[in-house]
C-alpha cells in the first residue's frame, strides 16, 4: 500500500492529549511508511482498475526510491525540529502534507499524481495559517491559489494528454501537444521557474518557524522529480535552470528576512536541478536527484538555523540580528555546516553533488551555462554561505543575550549537518542509490584546488569589501519582486479601469438623464394639458368647419 | 561597531589564498574548456563576480527596495515576527515556559 497511506493514518495521532506522547508517535509515522517501502523490490505495486483507467499507486524504482527517502528523512527532521509544537492542527498539516508528497512521487499514473499533487497544496497552506495573522491568511490566500492553479493546469493537461494518446501512465513526455504543454507549466509553478517562483518567496517565511522547515522539503522538491520523470532531456530546461540558478542570487543578496534569502537561495539551488534534468545525459540527471537529496537536507538545516534563532530571539530580520556567536554556538555550528554545504566545499554534501550537474553541462559543451552556473555558486556563496550565518551570529552585534537553541531542535539540526557532512566526506553510498550508475570522482586534486579557489577568493572579496565599508547593509526593507505585478499592478490596474467605468458611466448617465428631462418637457408641451395636441374644442367647431369645407368644395363643382 | 575581519583574518584568509594560488601550478587540469586550464582562473573568477554581484545589487536596490509596510496588512512583512511561533508567543499563550 501507499506509504502516504501510512500518514494520512498517523495525522489521527493529533488526538492525543499529551504532548510529549504525541510528539513521539508523529516522529514514528515516518519510520513506519519508510519501513513499508525501503525492503520492497522495484516494481509497480497496488495496480487498481478504474473504468477504463490503470491507477498504479506504488511505482519504485530509483528514480522514485531516492525521493520518497529524502522525503521521509526530511519529514523526520522537521517533526523533530518541531517537537515543541502545542499546535495539532500544524502538526496534522505536517503529515499530510509530507504523505501527499511521498505518494506524488510513488504515483504511476497522472491522476493519481494530480490527486497527491493537489494534496501537498491543500495541507501545505495550513503551515503558513497555523501563524494566525492577518498577513499570513492573505498570504496563504495568495498561495493556495496559485498551487491550485498548478494543479487545475496539470488536470487539464492530463485530460488532453489522455484524450490524445489513450494513457493516462506517467512517463516521459515530449512536448510535442497542448496537453503535455500543460502539465510541463503545472509543474514549472511548483518548481518556481523564473518568473512563476513569487509564491515561494512570498509565502515561505510568512509561514511559522516550524512550518518553513517542513515546506522548504516537499513542494519543490516534488516538481523536480515530476519534470526529471516527465520531461528530462528537454532543452528549454537547461535554459529555465540556468536562469533559476543565477537570478535569485541578487534578490537574495539584498533581502533583509533570512527565511526569504533562504527561499531565494532554495530557488537558485533548484534552477541547478533543473539544468540537470534539462541536459538529461546519465550523469546530469544524477547529478540533479543527487542535488536535490542534498539541497533538501542543507536547506531543511538552514530553515532549522534561522528557526532556532526566530525561537529564541523573536526575529528573523538580518538587521535585528547579529553577535549571536557567544549565546547560540552550536547552533552557530551548525548553520556553518549548512553553509559549507550549499557553498559545495570540499567535504560537504554540495561538493559531491552539484559538481554532477556543473560537469554535465561542461560535458555537453554548454559553455555559457556552465559559466552562468558557476556565477551562481559564487553567488550562493555570497547570499547564503557568508550572509546567513554572517548576519545572525556575527555581524553587528544587537547585544541579544539568549538561550542555546532546545535540544530537540539541536537533535534535529545535528543530524542533518551529519548528513551535509556526511555525504560530502562518503558520497558513494549516495551515488549507488542513483537512476544510473555513477563514474565520477569528485575528489581529484584539480578538483578541490579549483572549487577551493573559487571560494576562497571569493570570500577574500567579501573580507575586503566588509572593510571598506562597501558591503551591503542590512536594511528593514521588503523588495519588489514578480509578485508586485498581481499583489500590487494588477489591483491597482483593476482600480484604475473601474475608476474609468464608473466616472464614465455617471457622465454618460448624466447626459441621458438630461436629454429624457428634455424630451419629456418637449412632449409635454405638446401633449401635456395645456399642450396644443391636447387643447379640446367644442363639436360645433367641426361642425362648421366642414360646413365651409363642403361650401369650397361647392364653389369649386361650380367654377 | 565590533569587527570580526581583523587583520590577522584577513592575513590568515590571504595566506590560505596564497597557499591556493601556488597550488594552481601543480594540479592536473582535466576540464573540458579552454578557460579551465588558463592559471588561476577560478580564482580571479571568484574574486571578481563576487565584487561584481555584490554592487549589481547595490544598484538592483535602487529600483526595487520599499518600506517594510509596503504591501500593509495583507504580507507578514510589518507584523510582530514573534507571531511565527516562537518562544515568547509560546510563553504569552500557556503562561507557562517551552518545552
Amino acid at each position: 500500500m501507499t506509504p502516504a497511506l501510512v500518514y494520512f493514518v498517523g495525522a489521527a495521532a493529533v488526538l492525543i492529549p499529551w504532548r510529549i506522547p504525541r510528539g513521539v508517535v508523529l516522529l514514528a509515522v515516518p519510520l513506519i511508511a519508510l519501513a513499508s517501502f525501503a525492503t520492497l523490490p522495484y516494481a509497480n505495486y497496488n495496480q487498481i482498475a478504474l473504468f477504463d483507467l490503470r491507477l498504479g499507486l506504488l511505482r519504485i524504482d530509483a528514480l522514485s526510491f531516492v525521493f520518497a527517502l529524502v522525503f521521509s528523512l526530511a519529514a523526520l527532521l522537521s517533526l523533530l525540529f518541531a517537537f515543541h509544537l502545542r499546535d495539532r492542527l500544524e502538526q496534522a498539516a505536517s503529515l499530510i502534507y509530507a504523505g501527499s508528497a511521498i505518494g506524488a512521487v510513488f504515483a504511476a499514473d497522472l491522476v493519481t499524481l494530480f490527486v497527491f499533487w493537489e494534496g501537498t497544496a491543500l495541507a501545505s497552506v495550513f503551515l503558513i495559517w497555523a501563524r494566525r495573522t492577518e498577513g499570513a491568511y492573505h498570504t496563504g490566500l495568495r498561495y493556495l491559489a496559485i498551487q491550485i492553479g498548478s494543479g487545475l493546469l496539470l488536470l487539464a493537461g492530463l485530460i488532453l494528454h489522455y484524450r490524445e494518446t489513450g494513457s493516462i501512465a506517467f512517463e516521459h513526455m515530449a512536448l510535442d501537444s497542448f496537453g503535455t504543454w500543460l502539465i510541463f507549466i503545472a509543474f514549472g509553478i511548483k518548481c518556481a521557474f523564473p518568473l512563476l517562483h513569487s509564491w515561494l518567496q512570498d509565502s515561505y517565511p510568512a509561514a511559522t518557524l516550524t512550518g518553513s522547515v517542513t515546506l522548504s522539503a516537499f513542494t519543490t522538491k516534488l516538481a523536480v522529480y515530476a519534470l526529471a520523470r516527465g520531461f528530462a532531456g528537454t532543452e528549454y530546461l537547461i535554459y529555465i535552470g540556468a536562469a533559476m540558478a543565477f537570478f535569485p542570487v541578487f534578490f537574495a543578496a539584498i533581502e533583509n528576512n533570512l527565511r526569504r534569502v533562504l527561499a531565494y537561495s532554495l530557488n537558485s539551488q533548484l534552477g541547478f536541478m533543473v539544468v540537470g534534468v534539462g541536459i538529461g545525459t546519465p550523469l546530469a540527471l544524477d547529478g540533479a536527484v543527487a542535488h536535490a537529496a542534498a539541497s533538501t537536507v542543507y536547506q531543511s538545516l538552514l530553515f532549522m538555523c534561522v528557526g532556532a534563532v526566530l525561537y529564541r530571539t523573536g526575529t528573523d530580520r538580518a538587521s535585528n540580528l547579529g553577535g549571536l556567536w557567544a549565546s547560540m554556538p552550536v547552533t552557530m555550528a551548525f548553520c556553518l555546516a549548512g553553509a559549507l554545504a550549499i557553498s559545495s566545499f570540499p567535504f560537504f554534501s554540495g561538493f559531491a553533488t552539484k559538481s554532477l550537474v556543473l560537469s554535465a553541462s561542461a560535458e555537453t559543451g554548454h559553455f555559457v551555462v556552465w559559466l552562468v552556473l558557476l556565477a551562481a555558486s559564487v553567488g550562493t556563496l555570497l547570499h547564503t554561505g557568508i550572509k546567513v550565518p554572517w548576519s545572525m551570529f556575527l555581524g553587528h552585534d544587537q547585544g541579544l543575550k539568549v538561550k542555546e537553541a532546545p535540544a530537540h531542535m539541536l537533535i534535529a539540526m545535528g543530524l542533518a549537518a551529519a548528513l551535509c557532512v556526511g555525504i560530502g566526506v562518503w558520497p558513494e553510498p549516495l551515488y549507488a542509490l542513483l537512476p544510473y550508475p555513477v563514474d565520477y570522482e569528485p575528489y581529484t586534486t584539480d578538483h578541490v584546488v579549483t572549487q577551493l579557489q573559487l571560494l576562497l577568493f571569493a570570500a577574500l572579496a567579501f573580507a575586503f569589501l566588509i572593510r571598506r565599508g562597501l558591503y551591503l547593509a542590512e536594511l528593514r526593507s521588503v523588495n519588489l519582486d514578480v509578485d508586485w505585478t498581481y499583489r500590487r499592478m494588477l489591483p491597482g490596474l483593476l482600480a484604475l479601469v473601474s475608476g474609468l467605468v464608473q466616472t464614465s458611466w455617471q457622465a454618460l448617465s448624466r447626459r441621458v438623464d438630461y436629454r429624457l428631462d428634455r424630451l419629456l418637457v418637449t412632449v409635454y408641451r405638446t401633449h401635456g394639458p395645456q399642450g396644443v395636441l391636447a387643447r379640446t374644442s367644442p363639436t360645433g367647431s367641426m361642425v362648421l368647419w366642414i360646413a365651409v369645407l363642403l361650401g369650397i368644395t361647392l364653389a369649386l363643382t361650380y367654377l | 561597531m565590533k569587527t570580526y575581519i581583523t587583520n590577522k583574518v584577513l592575513i590568515g584568509l590571504g595566506g590560505a589564498c596564497l597557499v591556493l594560488a601556488g597550488a594552481d601550478f601543480f594540479r592536473e587540469p582535466h576540464g573540458h574548456f579552454e578557460v579551465e586550464r588558463a592559471p588561476l582562473f577560478f580564482a580571479v573568477f571568484g574574486f571578481f563576480i563576487y565584487a561584481v554581484l555584490i554592487f549589481a545589487a547595490r544598484t538592483l536596490r535602487l529600483a526595487i527596495m520599499r518600506p517594510e509596510d509596503f504591501y500593509g496588512d495583507r504580507a507578514t512583512d510589518q507584523e510582530d515576527e514573534r507571531f511565527a511561533g516562537t518562544e515568547a508567543q509560546a510563553k504569552a499563550a500557556s503562561g507557562a515556559g517551552d518545552a
